[in-house]
């Protein structure tokens, strides 16, 4: 386990350039508690803050690499939770990206151009299939759930998204300036990669 | 919760639609069982069927999976349709197949789409190929059976539905999912009753009950329907009947009709039916039952019918009519094509154009408000003759279920409605302002386009305007939308005489910090409502 200052520049890592509430957001932790980790952080020179926001620095990168290996040694030393990312980076994680696409762009003969939205089946039947993967992605991920309590935050987090979408928000499918289940999903594959010392596959 | 042994039916967690002087509790069954009942009353044949009752739903829920006593009465139930129909469960000789799904009082999304041809395993593909003479179509039922199942129960994401073989379905579930498709047809009607349970209660359904005020403990009965073959011999067939001539509209019937063939031979191309003459001379008889079926239906239903059919050895089977029941889906209401859907047929505009469908959703809200109190939005209206015609709509679901409580409200999101607030003020006990559509009416700006984000600003003053204006009418005014859960906009919301604030769950504890801390200042509200453009109001929300 990571501690609440440790997670603190984590959440940097996770969401780059954001307001002491926007991480509290993201890790569940008292705003002022967050705004307390940043202001200390920021002395240590681990992150640099700009106006009310705040970035990591390289230091504060150093400071996580090395906290990782000991704050996750259990779940880096699981079979179970390496087959469910290996699960996670071939299944959900792939569809996921698949679906962003399609609901982004469209192919019209053969070409690929921007989802103008205008055909209501085409969007509803991707907000369905988010939502089984989504669904799905639950039950894979469940052994990192059981070792790290963020995970359930960020699929809560993904679901509350998804809500928002089927109710008619459609920016939050896969918009960058709201909480869309695609930033979520950002977030939270970002926070898995670091859990179990993964790179970012291509 | 338990319930107890019906003593007319012996059973505890079944009722069984069979019976047209015994109108099951809809509440009970579902909304789709009870269309069943009722084409039945009407002297109709439909495949035999039970139901599982939304009482097993509840004790499914308190409890640790299938409720006590409901495997048996599973297999009772099973009994009875095979009685019926000379079939058997898992046989090797004329095999019975089945459908399950799922049937809420209220339907909803989120819940288990239907699983069709339950109970095929290998070898009662073999029993069905010696039966049709037709291997191909054996193993095309076990094709989909395996992918509906591998889909809905065992939740497999990748697509299934285009791959060639039964084999390349097993291999991608198992694959995706680690799982396999029971070869008991038991189990599979056991993992496939708990599935629908489980749904009720997805994230999506459980969302969508909180967003329309429905009951979060209402479950759904699970109706289990024999499945019918129309390529059997040939005296068998299907089809497709439409009450009104497609063109013109005149009442005449126009159908097509396949003889010795399945609906999915049609649906794939592999064979073009005939026009329903056709039936008319083979089986004049089945032909005649089957008009005075669809013209008993259509004055039923008051409206054109669509009507699905099967004939098995002769025998006459209605299997789906759209415009009977009130369990259409809404995204299946044809609206024709709109060359800008988003200022076409929508919201209130939809569903008065389908008056049956309004009714039964009404009905079925007068149920819901006997033991909850609800209340009833109407969304997208523009003149207050459309709230004239949803309050009569209204009012015929009350003189027909009776009394209830209701509170009866519309979304304000056209900016029409909300300059003429005062017209609609008289018919509705409170307003909901819809701020994410209403900006994009008045701004012409899409909110999703992120070229047109700074346009399309809840907290343009013209917004505000309109906001103030509805307030203005004394009548309660509630917000919704991205504005109602902006912590900055609160102050100015409470100022503009807003009473409530719509958010989801996360921004409640930010939205209800911003009220306490709200001070309303008058100067504020004239100073917005002055403001030139919605960057200039957020510059004055930043600097107060």
């Amino acid at each position: 386990m990571l501690d609440p200052y440790q997670l603190t520049v984590h959440s940097l890592a996770l969401r780059q350039l954001a307001t002491a509430e926007q991480l509290a957001e993201v890790i569940g932790l008292p705003p002022e508690e967050v705004t307390a980790g940043l202001e200390k952080a920021a002395a240590d020179g681990a992150v640099v803050s700009a106006k009310d926001k705040y970035m990591i620095s390289q230091a504060g990168r150093e400071l996580l690499e090395q906290a990782y290996p000991t704050a996750f040694a259990d779940l880096r030393g699981s079979d179970t939770v390496q087959a469910a990312m290996d699960s996670f980076e071939s299944g959900v994680n792939t569809q996921i990206l698949s679906l962003t696409t399609d609901w982004q762009t469209k192919e019209v003969g053969g070409d690929r151009v921007p989802n103008d939205h205008g055909d209501a089946d085409y969007d509803a039947a991707i907000i369905d299939k988010v939502g089984r993967v989504v669904d799905k992605t639950g039950k894979v991920l469940r052994p990192l759930a059981d070792a790290d309590p963020l995970v359930d935050r960020f699929l809560d987090r993904i679901g509350a998204a998804l809500t928002r979408a089927e109710g008619g928000e459609t920016d939050y499918v896969s918009g960058v300036r709201v909480d869309s289940v695609h930033t979520v999903w950002f977030q939270m594959h970002e926070h898995i990669l670091r859990l179990t010392g993964r790179e970012r596959p291509e | 919760m338990s319930a107890a042994v019906n003593a007319g039916t012996g059973y505890r967690w079944l009722v069984v639609p069979d019976d047209p002087a015994v109108e099951p509790s809809r509440d009970l069954v579902g909304g789709k069982a009870w269309s069943l009942w009722r084409m039945r009353s009407l002297g109709l044949r439909v495949p035999p069927a039970f139901v599982v009752t939304t009482e097993a739903c509840a004790a499914y829920f308190s409890g640790d999976g299938l409720p006590e006593g409901l495997v048996d009465e599973l297999a009772a139930g099973i009994r009875l349709l095979e009685q019926q129909l000379g079939r058997t469960f898992g046989g090797t000789e004329r095999p019975l197949l089945v459908s399950v799904r799922s049937g809420a009082a209220i339907s909803m999304p989120g819940m288990m789409d239907t699983i069709l041809d339950l109970g095929c395993t290998d070898s009662v593909e073999q029993a069905l190929a010696a039966e049709t003479g037709d291997p191909a179509f054996a193993a095309e039922v076990h094709r989909r059976f395996t992918g509906f199942y591998g889909k809905l129960v065992l939740g497999c994401t990748e697509e299934l539905e285009e791959l060639p073989d039964l084999a390349a379905v097993r291999e991608t579930v198992l694959d995706d999912t680690g799982e396999t498709v029971p070869g008991d047809p038991w189990a599979q009607l056991h993992g496939a009753v708990a599935s629908v349970f489980a749904s009720s209660r997805s994230r999506r359904a459980v969302a969508y009950r909180r967003h329309y005020g429905i009951p979060d403990d209402l479950g759904t009965a699970v109706t289990v329907q024999a499945m019918v073959f129309g390529n059997l011999d040939e005296d068998s067939g299907t089809g497709v009947l439409f009450t009104r001539n497609p063109v013109n509209g005149t009442r005449e019937p126009y159908g097509e009709y396949l003889q010795q063939g399945q609906g999915e031979d049609v649906v794939s191309g592999r064979v073009t039916p005939k026009p329903l003459t056709h039936l008319a001379e083979r089986a004049p008889h089945v032909h005649a039952e089957l008009l005075r079926a669809a013209d008993c239906l259509d004055r039923e239903g008051r409206d054109a019918q669509d009507i699905e059919f099967t004939v098995q050895h002769g025998e006459l089977f209605l299997l789906r009519t759209l415009d009977v029941g009130g369990d259409k889906p809404l995204r299946y209401l044809p609206t024709g094509p709109e060359a800008n859907p988003f200022l076409g047929v929508r919201g209130l505009r939809l569903t008065l154009r389908n008056p049956d469908l309004l009714h039964d959703q009404l009905r079925a809200v007068v149920r819901t408000a006997r033991h909850t109190p609800v209340s009833v939005m109407f969304p997208m209206v523009t003149v207050p003759a459309e709230l004239h015609a949803a309050r009569r709509a209204l009012d015929r679901a009350l003189d027909e279920e009776g009394p209830a409580d209701l509170e009866v409200g519309i979304m304000i999101e056209v900016p029409a409605a909300a300059l003429t607030a005062d017209r609609f003020a008289p018919d509705v006990d409170f307003f909901s302002v819809g701020t994410n559509d209403l900006t994009q009416y008045v701004t012409a700006a899409e909110r999703g386009s992120p070229r047109l984000t700074e346009l399309a600003d809840p907290l343009h003053p013209a917004v505000l305007g309109l906001i103030g204006r509805t307030c203005e009418t004394g009548v309660p005014t509630a917000v919704c939308g991205e504005l109602a859960a902006d912590p900055r906009a609160t102050g100015l919301l409470l100022a503009l005489g807003v009473r409530e604030l719509s958010v989801s769950p996360p921004a409640v504890a930010r939205v209800k910090q911003a009220v306490r801390e709200a001070t309303t200042e008058g100067d504020l509200r004239n100073r917005a409502l002055a403001a030139p453009d919605a960057a200039a109001v957020r510059a004055l929300l930043s600097d107060g």
